[in-house]
């Protein structure tokens, strides 16, 4: 009895490793170029795999490890990209049979992932390409290697990227890494009830007083501790009005002379908006864009300032057809009519190994998958990303004629990007919790700036 | 068989433990003992991440403590703490009596509240922030805000005023903890002599006073391990504070484990970020020195 009892169990253990092993098999979404059964030819065709975990030949002799940003790989879950990096992916594998590229996953906590990437490269443990956020870049120049010679082979032109990439990409003679996506931050408004979207801080209030008649949230951005928050709201009228963050030493100067009144000034304007009900000061809770989607698909919202990509988001929630008739995107409101400013980011790809062959290699696939003119304009597409390329702009269909990437690429010859520095993370926290104090009054605007200041000049 | 086992225990009797201990030191050394002295090491320096150059220093102690923000921040554990303990304690108090006295009474349904009450334990901090952050939204789709309107109050701005986000983190983490003391007071409950308390509603003494009289002083041991537990989970509170405000709005909410990650992770401070964490360890440690001193207390009654 006892031995039927063992012989049953032993039957269903080998059923269960069975079904599992071929779901894992499944799950990985292993893409084959070859059958696995047939004939000796057949069998000596390469198999290639396309996962979240590995690209190219198993057995492949060369070995490259990529970190990307979760949201820029497969393993991101939205299907269009999938669709995109997977069909890419397979294409270079297929190309280069010799090499696999095994992918290290990441937190999508993006400080934290840069901090222990930072840890990696500085202790020579980092992977053998990566990405890496545009504003901490400047942190990894002593670890990362020249891609010239790569970038001139495949025909990459390092005056065809936005001034604002091209300075971090190549801080003196030689490119250190590649600027693949960016985004830009815009107003976006109800061009169903708002004719002509407000250039300045008086034309909000002016708007603002009509549509709060109306029972609308008027005017919302993102205010609570998130870099979301210095980005949108705070560093583009500070910027508008010919504000400086740093100066040439990197040392914080936002707090002293004209930069003191200039973000006393934003912040007052800001804070009427609260007082007078144009601005909700739930806007203090709101960490990151997609936040407030759920206000602005119930059509609560009159206009808000977020990145580009929301556009993306927010047409995927209401519907194309619903968005384009709803919502326009213009420049963000200043202070005085004529000035226009905005805060532009990203991401950028770099080569880490030192290994000659290795890093040619790895070059190469950032560039066929993110970077040359199919790359930049797939990935970007897909991912309702902004080319950091401007003949991008021209050469591609999508970029040439959608209305809101017209308008993007229009915003993005006004964009300022953050400043290289290493006190910037102690400045942009500094400025957060600043714009919170005002809005939740807790400081005055003088007060809040003073202790902005203090803050960021604290070792 | 019992003469083999009096055997095997006659033979490793007389024998010193170190050689059993060995394994458990080298664990300790390896994943406690190294990376806690290695943190009081860098509190001592002004390293930050990705730089390998550094200096051994006092300057993040003076920073810190000469900081009027980090005295905030201080004041704002302890109101956190002060509040979390008292509510978890008396919470869990409450429904490890009511269980008990249910499970007397022989009603049904008294490990269904066990259980049910235990559910917070097992979900980690991160998803209790946000599943209270969706509760506490303000908008049309917040729960609670939903429920005041309805009621004809206005909405309530449960993360987004300073002074009521703090007590809307403190009652996330009083959800959080309670189970936590309801399980060891339950414990500490199943202790209490049956005879004393028979003795004493023999006497005519109320529940109440039974409570007071008989309960609590008879389990004020577990009661004080409860407290000095719920203490060093909740200052080493982080992961919910995190998803539930960030430390906002402004530094309202801005406790000393969750100052801990956005010095390191954040300002990539790790000097500065190590001293914060040694402060946090000094405290945590009295803590435990009280508790090891109840313990004690404990085994000679």
């Amino acid at each position: 009895m006892k031995t039927r009892l063992n012989m049953l169990c032993s039957f269903f253990l080998i059923m269960i490793l069975t079904v599992t092993g071929g779901c894992s098999g499944k799950q990985t979404g292993e893409d084959s170029s070859s059958p696995q059964t047939g004939s000796k030819k057949e069998e000596s065709e390469v198999k290639i795999t396309v996962s979240p975990q590995m690209i190219g030949n198993e057995n492949a002799s060369i070995e490259l490890v990529w970190q990307p940003n979760p949201p820029h790989s497969l393993s991101d879950s939205n299907p269009k990209k999938l669709e995109y990096l997977t069909a890419k992916a397979t294409e270079w594998a297929q190309a280069h049979p010799d090499v696999k590229i095994k992918i290290m996953d990441t937190t999508t906590a993006i400080t934290e992932s840069m901090a222990k990437t930072l840890v990696q490269a500085s202790s020579g443990q980092a992977p053998d390409m990566g990405a890496i956020d545009s504003f901490i870049f400047p942190q990894f120049y002593d670890y990362v290697q020249p891609i010239d010679d790569v970038m001139q082979e495949k025909g990459i032109q390092i005056d065809d990227f936005y001034d604002f990439a091209k300075g971090v990409m190549k801080p003196q003679d030689e490119t250190l890494g590649l600027w693949y996506t960016t985004d830009v931050r815009v107003l976006f408004y109800r061009k169903d009830l708002i004719p002509e979207a407000p250039k300045t801080w008086a034309e909000v209030e002016k708007i603002g007083n009509d549509l709060k008649a109306k029972g609308m949230d008027a005017f919302i951005y993102t205010a609570a501790r998130d870099e979301a928050t210095v980005m949108s709201s705070v560093l583009p009228y500070f910027w508008g009005q010919g504000g400086t963050l740093v100066n040439d030493q990197g040392l914080p100067v936002f707090g002293e002379g004209d930069n003191r009144q200039y973000l006393i000034d934003q912040l007052t304007f800001q804070k009427k908006c609260i007082d007078d009900g144009i601005t909700p000061s739930r806007v203090v809770g709101f960490g990151t864009d997609p936040d407030y989607i759920p206000d602005v698909a119930a059509g609560q919202v009159g206009m808000f300032v977020a990145g580009n990509y929301m556009s993306g988001q927010l047409s995927s929630v209401i519907g194309e057809d619903e968005f384009s008739k709803m919502w326009g995107v213009a420049q963000i409101p200043m202070k005085d009519e004529g000035s226009r400013v905005t805060a532009s980011g990203g991401w950028v790809s770099a080569v880490f190994t030192k290994d000659e062959e290795k890093r040619k290699l790895c070059a190469d696939f950032l560039i066929s998958m993110y970077v040359d003119d199919e790359g930049m304009a797939g990935w970007c597409k897909a991912g309702g990303y902004l080319p950091t390329r401007e003949s991008v702009y021209d050469t591609d269909d999508y970029f040439n004629t959608d209305e809101v990437m017209q308008a993007c690429r229009e915003e993005l010859k006004y964009a300022e990007v953050r400043p290289s520095v290493d006190s910037y993370t102690k400045i942009s926290e500094s400025l957060q919790i600043m714009l919170s104090d005002v809005l939740t009054g807790t400081s005055t605007p003088e007060e809040a700036v003073d202790n902005a200041f203090e803050n960021a000049r604290k070792e | 068989m019992n003469r083999k086992h009096s055997k095997t225990k006659a033979a490793g009797a007389g024998k010193p433990p170190l050689l059993w201990l060995v394994p458990l030191a080298v664990v300790l050394l390896l994943i406690f003992i190294y990376p806690l002295l290695d943190v009081i090491r860098l509190s001592f320096t002004n390293t930050k991440i990705g730089s390998l150059d550094y200096n051994y220093t006092i300057a993040s102690y003076k920073s810190i403590l000469t900081d009027r923000n980090f005295y905030y921040m201080l004041r704002t554990t302890v109101i956190f703490v002060f509040f979390s303990v008292v509510f978890q304690t008396l919470l869990g108090l409450a429904i490890a009596v009511s269980v008990d006295k249910g499970e007397k009474l022989g009603l049904r349904g008294t490990v269904c509240v066990r259980t049910i009450s235990l559910i917070s334990m097992v979900i980690p901090g991160v998803v209790i922030g946000i599943i209270w952050k969706m509760m506490f939204d303000e908008s049309n789709s917040g729960l609670l805000n939903y429920m005041i309107q309805k009621l004809g109050f206005g909405p309530v701005p449960f993360l987004t005023s300073p002074n009521v986000a703090l007590v809307s983190a403190t009652v996330a983490n009083v959800w959080r903890g309670t189970a936590q003391s309801m399980i060891l007071l339950y414990c500490g409950i199943k202790t209490v002599s049956a005879d004393i308390l028979e003795a004493a509603m023999v006497d005519g003494a109320s529940a109440w006073k039974r409570l007071i009289h008989i309960t609590l002083p008879s389990m004020r041991n577990v009661l004080a391990v409860n407290i000095i537990l719920n203490l060093i989970g909740t200052f080493n509170t982080f992961d919910m504070v995190m998803s539930l405000t960030g430390g906002g709005p402004g530094r309202s909410t801005e406790v000393l484990a969750l100052s801990v990650y956005n010095q390191i992770f954040g300002q990539l401070n790790m000097g500065k970020g190590s001293a914060v964490a040694v402060i946090l360890i000094v405290l945590n440690m009295i803590m435990a020195f009280i508790y090891f001193r109840i313990q004690q207390r404990g085994e000679v009654q």
